[in-house]
């Protein structure tokens, strides 16, 4: 049995004049200015502030009175190398974690797609989507809520209601699952909006390949197969890229900082925290500095290499 | 038509982007606060030119418990007004104002404000003791300018500033030891030599239920562990039905507060203080010496962490205090959840609040000294002044400044930040004593009135000169509310005094022997740690890494299952902090202690005459 895959519709879009496509292009540019101007200013002019790395930086004197260190800064963040190994294994291993769970929201959206039900369906997508919009402080105090081991939801009911357990369960202070409990934490979090993504890349595929697909004696499964997931695969692709270029903040800061207590930090110590840590609580702003120039410069390295790969395998790429 | 419609949408976007972008990087220095506690218009640079009668707006930045930015409107700063013709305009609240965790917000905004250049009139750079970047922040803005010399300005419109002898050693202190080029930056405000009535660290517990188990005698950590494990077996839960636990703790907080309880508040109910916050080096309050106490097993910090380790062990230690932050455990405090502290200034006062959730008679009161105590935080050492107060070359007039910072500095102004406005908190009574109203006395009691907007009190508290509980130059309490009344005091006040067995606290607290009958030592040395300054960076990097190890190692030890493991991780612990330059640390610390000493003995010492001490 096969699938057809010929693109049934065709563009018969007539030559525009040129003047046309002038002021398109014009239109098109205006529209993009504000963002460049925010871009701009936001993300790029900040950089400028790096330059304070290489100097023993106080806040209020000019750069000009400043010592200038070289790379001294650069050098401290090897000092403790038994914490520093500690951060970045904890940053390699939650990122992977989340890069392994990069598949969930496509199953998860499709899924939804298969559901037969409408009203069910757009219960599940708005429920599994809420949490994205919860902020990690909030998120932290509902699980501590239901996880505390002296008055949690959790451990009330197991232990005071249904008498299964002796010792309440120290889910957010236990070390050995740090790492799942964090990962699930993200996935939570995340799992519902990550998927609208991949809905609405099922959206974009033509409904008339599963209507051949159909008349060919594909069942579900198979459509699933031969054509869904082809068809979210370029979404797949770009979010992997994207997820690897990431890899050296894992869930970003906010989460392992809310979650961390003193119990699971040797699990939850990041590149992210451990800068804030030593460069804004200590006032270190030049170590602080250097250690996130060194983190950005390695995170751009990385998506170039993940996307040089992508484009040798797929002969697609982001950029 | 609709062509031209999207490229306006488009333009108008752009435009309203562009000036908010442009909007953002605005440092002029007006005042962009809602302003929601009054309506002047007044600016400091709008008043330079004009008379002296003049109202002038000064912005500051300092700590306060005022629930609004910009310019206030209770009754001290409508006293100032008419006092002194300057206008408070706060562009802080009172969320970045009390608690250990809003003054690390406090002092990273004010790093950010500092590396912005966007300084108010008077900054609050807050006290160098607990924070050594402080006096470097200091340093480096003396420095580059940002903040003006006061000499002069005090010499010409600060009067207490430039004359009392309690504010002048201030002066000189800062003058030759911290930015040593004869001039001095900042004022010392938050200083003296307070007088606590009750020590704030110690063995606190549930006085009603001590009580009723007949007062067992209790002189080690062990037998206090016993007892309490009794007590939270006669009194499971409160009346609310909260369960109560013997021993509380917030260790969620991040290092630096949620390890607070052990590394700080338990070795200060034994006498000792970690300098700088650090794990490594502790001051000897009895001695005033510097003291290393973590290769010593038996030492009180070790001491300290086995405390809580027992009280998981018997299941006393509230199981929730590892994911508890400090607003959560005060939470249970306030409901009397918890039957101990060594922090007394968390649980003290609470008898209004129990009675309230229907424990009669209950309160916390601290027991007397165990055999272990070197000295009992009585008297509060500050003789150099605590909190640093500047003005910043973007004030458009530093003598409207000075004389409100001299103000602030008087007597007469630190006892109305404390304690309110005069004639409304406080009045004078037949012998000149100052005096709660009657009605602030019946506002206070009930807790429903906002005593900061409605009196001012304790509005502003740590810009005056002196703290409450110094006493003024006739002998009374600078904040009035500090002077015993023996006849309101609760029940369990009442019986804590009869049990000491003396004619007031002071008398008890102060008049106590060591077990070898010395008188113990009750001054806690705060002027010392102020000094402490910069520090060579390998001895940096070196406490921090001490400390960052330490703080996780605690709670492990705290939670290890059993003696075994407790004991393993006590081992790898003192292994493990040799190689991270402990030795380094202690002796840089003690050097450095030594220095100190040798250079502020005398002042300190000379400055302490000037207060009234035993």
């Amino acid at each position: 049995m096969g699938i057809r895959t010929k693109q049934t519709a065709s563009l018969t879009a007539g030559k525009r004049p040129y003047g046309a496509k002038q002021a398109e292009k014009r239109k098109l540019f205006l529209i993009s200015i504000p963002f460049i101007l925010f871009i701009t200013a936001f993300c790029y002019v900040p950089l400028i502030g790096w330059v304070i790395s290489f100097f023993q930086y106080y806040p209020g004197i000019p750069l000009n009175k400043l010592e200038f260190v070289g790379l001294k800064n650069f050098q401290a963040f090897f000092y403790n190398k038994k914490q520093v190994l500690n951060v970045v294994r904890n940053t390699f291993v939650l990122s992977g974690l989340i890069l392994a769970t990069l598949p969930l929201p496509a199953v998860f959206a499709i899924l939804l797609n298969e559901m037969r039900n409408a009203k069910f369906k757009k219960l599940v997508q708005t429920f599994s989507t809420i949490p994205y919009f919860i902020s990690y402080v909030l998120l932290y105090l509902a699980f501590v809520t239901i996880l505390s081991p002296s008055d949690g939801m959790l451990n009330i009911l197991l232990s005071e209601k249904l008498h299964l357990i002796d010792k309440p369960l120290n889910v957010l202070t236990n070390e050995k699952i740090a790492w799942s409990v964090q990962t699930f934490t993200y996935l939570f979090k995340n799992l519902g909006y990550s998927a609208i993504l991949y809905l609405s890349a099922i959206a974009g595929i033509d409904p008339q390949l599963y209507e051949a697909a159909e008349v060919d004696g594909a069942g579900r499964w198979a459509k699933i197969i031969h054509i869904t997931v082809p068809g979210i695969i370029s979404t797949f692709v770009v979010l992997l890229v994207l997820g690897l270029g990431n890899v050296l903040s894992g869930a970003g800061f906010e989460q392992y900082y809310v979650f961390g207590n003193a119990m699971v930090l040797d699990k939850l110590e990041v590149i992210d925290t451990y800068t804030y840590k030593m460069g804004i609580v200590q006032g270190n702003y030049s170590f602080g500095t250097a250690m996130s120039m060194m983190k950005s410069l390695l995170s751009v390295g990385l998506m170039v290499a993940a996307n040089s790969l992508v484009k040798k395998i797929r002969g697609s790429s982001i950029f | 038509m609709k062509k031209r419609s999207l490229r306006l949408i488009a333009l108008a976007l752009a435009s309203v982007m562009t000036i908010s972008a442009a909007g953002c990087g605005n440092s002029d220095g007006s005042s962009s606060d809602g302003n929601t506690a009054g309506t002047g218009t007044s600016t400091a640079g709008e008043s330079t030119d004009a008379a002296d009668d003049e109202v002038v707006t000064l912005k500051m930045f300092i700590r306060n418990q005022s629930k609004y930015t910009g310019l206030q409107e209770d009754p001290v700063a409508k006293y100032i007004e008419e006092k002194l013709g300057i206008r408070i305009e706060l562009t802080v609240d009172s969320s970045l104002g009390g608690t250990t965790a809003q003054t690390s917000t406090f002092n990273e905004l004010l790093a950010t404000k500092l590396a912005s250049n966007d300084l108010d009139d008077i900054m609050d750079f807050g006290s160098p003791a607990g924070n050594p970047e402080i006096l470097n922040n200091l340093q480096h803005a003396a420095e580059a300018g940002m903040i003006i010399p006061l000499d002069d300005l005090a010499a010409e419109y600060g009067k207490n500033i430039s004359t009392d002898p309690r504010l002048t050693v201030r002066n000189d202190y800062r003058k030759e030891y911290m930015y040593g080029d004869g001039h001095f930056y900042s004022v010392g405000g938050w200083g003296g030599m307070g007088l606590d009535q009750l020590p704030g660290a110690a063995a606190w517990i549930r006085w009603d239920a001590y009580k009723e188990m007949g007062y067992p005698e209790v002189s080690t950590d062990d037998e206090l562990l016993e007892l309490l494990k009794e007590m939270q077996e006669k009194y499971p839960e409160t009346p609310g039905g909260e369960k109560i636990y013997a021993v509380g703790g917030a260790f969620a907080d991040p290092q630096g507060m949620g390890d607070g309880f052990v590394n700080r508040d338990y070795p200060l109910s034994k006498g000792y203080e970690p300098l700088e916050g650090n794990y490594a080096v502790y001051m000897n309050h009895a001695t005033r010496e510097v003291e290393a106490p973590l290769l010593d097993k038996d030492s009180f910090f070790w001491n300290g962490v086995k405390f809580y380790y027992k009280a998981n062990q018997m299941g006393i230690l509230d199981p929730g205090a590892v994911t508890m932050s400090s607003s959560e455990y005060t939470e249970k405090v306030n409901k009397g959840a918890y039957l101990s502290s060594f922090n007394g200034w968390g649980v003290m006062n609470k008898e209004t609040l129990l009675e309230g959730l229907g424990m009669t008679d209950s309160g916390y009161m601290p027991l007397p000294p165990f055999d272990d105590v070197v000295s009992m935080p009585l008297y509060w050492e500050s003789v150099l002044g605590g909190n640093e107060f500047t003005i910043t070359k973007n004030c458009e007039r530093p003598d409207k400044a000075m004389e409100f910072l001299d103000w602030c500095l008087s007597e007469e102004g630190s006892r109305i930040i404390t304690q309110g406005a005069e004639g409304l908190a406080w009045v004078r009574n037949e012998n000149n004593e100052p005096v709660l109203t009657d009605q602030f006395k019946a506002d206070n009691a009930e807790g429903v009135v906002d005593m900061a907007e409605v009196y001012g009190k304790w509005k502003y508290a740590g810009i005056n000169a002196f703290q409450h509980i110094d006493m003024d130059s006739d002998g009374y309490y600078i904040q009035p509310e500090q002077t015993p009344d023996y006849d309101s005091y609760p029940a369990a006040k009442k019986d804590a005094l009869a049990y000491y067995g003396a004619d007031s606290f002071t008398d008890y607290f102060t008049n106590l022997k060591t077990p070898d009958g010395n008188d113990l030592p009750t001054i806690l040395w705060g002027s010392y740690a102020t000094g402490i300054g910069t520090k060579p960076d390998e001895i940096k990097q070196q406490y921090a890494q001490i400390n960052d190890y330490m703080y996780k190692q605690i709670f492990k030890m705290i939670y290890a299952k059993d003696d075994a493991e407790y004991d393993a991780l006590q081992q790898e612990a003192m292994d493990e902090l040799q190689n991270m330059g402990l030795d380094q640390v202690v002796e840089w610390y003690d050097t450095r202690m030594k220095e100190i000493r040798a250079d502020l003995d005398g002042l300190i010492d000379d400055a302490v005459k000037a207060y009234t001490v035993k």
